[in-house]
């Protein structure tokens, strides 16, 4: 009797699974087996144990975002970003880590997201192990590769979309920005972070032998240290873009490499998400589950891949660490300025930390150097940050206040700086006490919306100063077609 | 006083070392703790689902009241078979030493499955059940089969993370009873825990019933023997050394209203020891009851995927 309730229980249990299935929530699963696992970490320690302390930045970072929202910038700013790069980089572990044993209590409002990042991880660190075993051929690492991606969507509850998202869904959205604007440093960290990350998956296929490999990746590695030597003007100041830093990782794996750049980008979403105040701590949870969700998915948000080359290679690898193999021996010089809106950011720092005072024409043509920046990495937000409260916006014979121009006039100048490449001469500023205009022309040449363009413009701005430094309070721009 | 130490069997000994030398092929689960690996409560996860763990040469050393020994080694398999279930068999053998009177063999089959129902959430503990049995199967098992189910709650906080068991088995019959020699009292195996009565052997301790410290008449043969066990365990992770404490108390008690309780505390440590590759140390206390006995543990686990074992591959 007693033997036939028991296995009446575990026949239950054997079923319970089905309907485990049907649920939302996910579960772990094991990594892809094969020879190949672990390669990476035998023959590229020093590599392999920074990855390991990447996890824990990550994890500490929103740990202390969810448990500390009131919390000084200092505390990540400083004394996070303190132990992360003297402590932990410097000591890194020697396995990988269980994040779930530091980001305690973030991990519970969405378990969802973390084993998200624990799928993509166990293939990042799976494709690293693939490029690094000497024992395989090329045309093993092409199947073998095909294989991980297959495995990797198997799960599509947790796995990344492999089609490029739109950097609406990252910069374009309430909460947007608002990590990289109040942390400057530990975003540029953490993007430090995806730079190594994705460069080192071009610093190994560049090489042609061992040694070669172990000099680029050895390169790299030093590259990022160079990087942190004087945060965050060091730093990359906009997201490292596969495409851009790992250009032949992309072109020959582009989906895996746009389930990177989706699983970075998802990285910045959820920093975004706990440091915005515009997301109630109640709807945090909500948040990032349908940003979970649309980084999954293979209908919203998407650009094409021709799209997303051109918008990654548009952003500038300058802006983002410069590149991971053939580099030389000086930090790339970053065309965009610090991504967070601060003016700031943006002064080189002088040795004992202050920054000078930039002279007001160069910080008025700083601001419309970032305006025009961030239309062209598609950043609404960062771009709306410069315009004055009472901006007006001249263009296409009609007027614009800023509410108009956020809802009518910007989409389109974001779509049009995104596909159409522009020259601009650099703008002639003059200053006359706390209001400054700007002059420039440019020419423009690509097709937009299925039209050749090719056109010649003017531009005009004028900027007034405000507390938070040089704001656009009127533009007005013309064009003519050239001939 | 206990007369000459006794070490485990040379052969487990060996066995054990042997394991511990060979290549890391094992699991990577520090931070979760499985039944008995090093405390007996566990907590509320299963392996990830197409894992496949081995726990080769788990050891478990005893030293009970009277210069009793006994050693046990438990190669155990655990897959995880569905989402968030796991199946596991275990194989435990068993040496007993009273007073130089060795017995070894196998101490039954263990057949178990835990399925978990969540992952933790901000106002939800992560809960999982736990069905099992132990067959008869092998020289020193317990005569009839025995049945258990365990639920389990696993509740993380902000340093520590706080798991809760609580279990009910039932058998047939009560537990087969060794003598000692010079009528010292019966020694029992009792669910997987050597149990011990001073009580003068009894005709029915004689004829393989033991009456637990004596205090109770022994159980018609042929009843069903029902047995709780209640228990708390706190762990602490250390993440950047891949380390976790752990330390448990948790009760046992035969389902009759004349039943004692009786009380074991345990702590221990888990360790990553490579990528795969995972050890746990443990010691605790019988400490009431005439069974306060010593013990400790000490094991070996590696995690791995077989892809014949992964559907779809």
């Amino acid at each position: 009797m007693i033997s036939r309730v028991f296995a009446a229980a575990l026949l239950a249990l054997a079923a319970l699974p089905a309907s485990a299935q049907r649920r939302l929530d996910p579960d772990e699963q094991q990594y892809y087996p094969g020879d190949f696992n672990w390669a990476f970490r035998r023959n590229y320690r020093v590599a392999d144990g920074l990855f390991n302390a990447f996890d824990y930045g990550h994890s500490i970072l929103y740990e202390t975002l969810w448990r500390r929202p009131d919390a000084p910038a200092s505390l990540l700013e400083d004394r996070e970003f303190r132990h992360v790069t003297l402590r932990v980089l410097r000591n890194p572990p020697r396995l990988p880590l269980a994040e779930g044993a530091i980001e305690r209590q973030y991990v519970k409002i969405a378990p969802e997201a973390k084993l998200m990042f624990e799928w993509a991880h166990a293939l990042h660190r799976q494709v690293y192990d693939v490029l690094a075993d000497e024992r395989l051929s090329d045309a093993e690492k092409d199947r073998l590769m095909t294989r991980l991606l297959a495995y990797y969507r198997s799960r599509p509850d947790l796995a990344f979309s492999t089609k490029p998202k739109s950097m609406d869904l990252m910069e374009g959205q309430p909460y947007s920005l608002a990590f990289r604007r109040k942390y400057p440093k530990f975003n540029g960290l953490i993007w430090g972070y995806h730079w190594l990350q994705v460069g080192l998956y071009d610093a190994l296929l560049a090489g042609s032998s061992p040694v070669e490999k172990q000099r680029n990746v050895t390169a790299a590695v030093g590259r990022f240290w160079q990087m942190l030597e004087s945060p965050p003007s060091g730093m990359p100041r906009v997201m490292p873009m596969t495409a851009a830093v790992a250009p032949r990782f992309t072109a020959r794996y582009p989906e895996l490499a746009i389930v990177f750049d989706n699983l970075h980008g998802m990285h910045d979403v959820i920093s975004d998400i706990l440091a915005s105040p515009l997301v109630p701590r109640g709807k945090k949870r909500a948040a990032i589950l349908e940003a979970g969700a649309r980084y999954r998915d293979d209908e919203t948000f998407l650009i094409s891949r021709e799209e997303w080359r051109s918008m990654s290679v548009g952003m500038g690898i300058e802006n983002m660490g410069g590149p991971a193999v053939g580099f030389t021996s000086a930090l790339a010089t970053p065309t965009a300025a610090a991504s967070t809106g601060h003016e700031h950011h943006t002064t080189p720092a002088t040795g004992d930390g202050s920054a000078p005072p930039p002279s007001d024409s160069a910080a008025v043509a700083g601001t419309i150097e970032r305006f025009h920046a961030a239309l062209a990495a598609g950043d609404s937000l960062g771009a709306l940050g410069l315009l004055a409260p009472d901006a007006t916006v001249l263009e296409s014979g009609g007027i614009e206040t800023l509410a108009e121009y956020r809802a009518h006039h910007l989409p389109a100048d974001i779509e049009f700086a995104r596909a159409v490449s522009s020259v601009r001469t650099p703008s002639s500023v003059t200053v006359r006490g706390d209001a400054a205009w700007a002059r420039s022309t440019s020419t423009s040449q690509g097709t937009f919306r299925g039209r050749e363009v090719n056109s010649a413009g003017v531009e005009l701005m004028v900027l007034t100063r405000t507390a938070s430094g040089w704001r656009i309070s009127a533009i007005h721009w013309s064009a003519r077609r050239r001939q | 006083m206990h007369g000459p130490r006794h070490r485990p069997p040379a052969a487990l000994l060996g066995a054990f070392l042997l394991a511990a030398a060979s290549p890391a092929l094992a699991q990577s689960g520090y931070y979760n703790l499985d039944g008995g690996r090093p405390i007996r409560v566990e907590d509320a996860a299963v392996i990830e689902r197409y894992a496949l763990e081995i726990e080769p040469l788990p050891l478990r050393a005893e030293r009970a009241f009277g210069a009793v020994y006994r050693y046990r080694v438990e190669p155990h398999l655990a897959y995880g078979i569905f989402p968030r279930t796991q199946v596991e068999v275990g194989l435990p053998f068993e040496s007993r030493d009273v007073r130089g009177n060795r017995t070894s063999g196998l101490a039954g089959v263990e057949l178990s499955a835990m399925h978990n129902f969540n992952n933790e959430g901000r106002f939800v503990p992560a809960l999982a059940l736990w069905g099992g049995t132990r067959l008869p199967l092998g020289a020193v098992a317990p005569k009839n089969a025995r049945y258990a189910a365990r639920g389990i709650m696993t509740r993380t906080l902000p340093l520590v993370r706080l798991h809760v068991n609580a279990e009910y088995s039932t058998t047939l019959e009560s537990p087969s009873c060794d003598s000692l020699p010079n009528g010292a009292g019966c020694l029992f195996v009792d669910n997987g825990n050597v149990c011990f009565s001073r009580a003068p052997i009894s005709a029915s301790c004689a004829a393989g019933e033991a009456s637990r410290s004596g205090a109770l008449p022994p159980p018609p043969s042929g009843s069903i023997r029902g047995r709780w066990v209640g228990g708390v365990a706190i762990d602490r992770a250390f993440p950047l050394h891949s380390f976790l404490l752990a330390a448990d108390v948790f009760a046992e008690r035969d389902a009759s209203r004349l039943a004692r309780t009786e009380w074991t505390a345990e702590m221990g440590a888990r360790f990553q020891i490579g990528t795969q590759t995972s050890g746990d140390v443990g010691l605790g206390r019988h400490f009431t009851g005439d069974d306060r006995s010593w013990f400790i543990t000490i094991g070996l686990a590696y995690e791995l995927g077989l892809r014949p074992l992964m559907r779809g591959l």
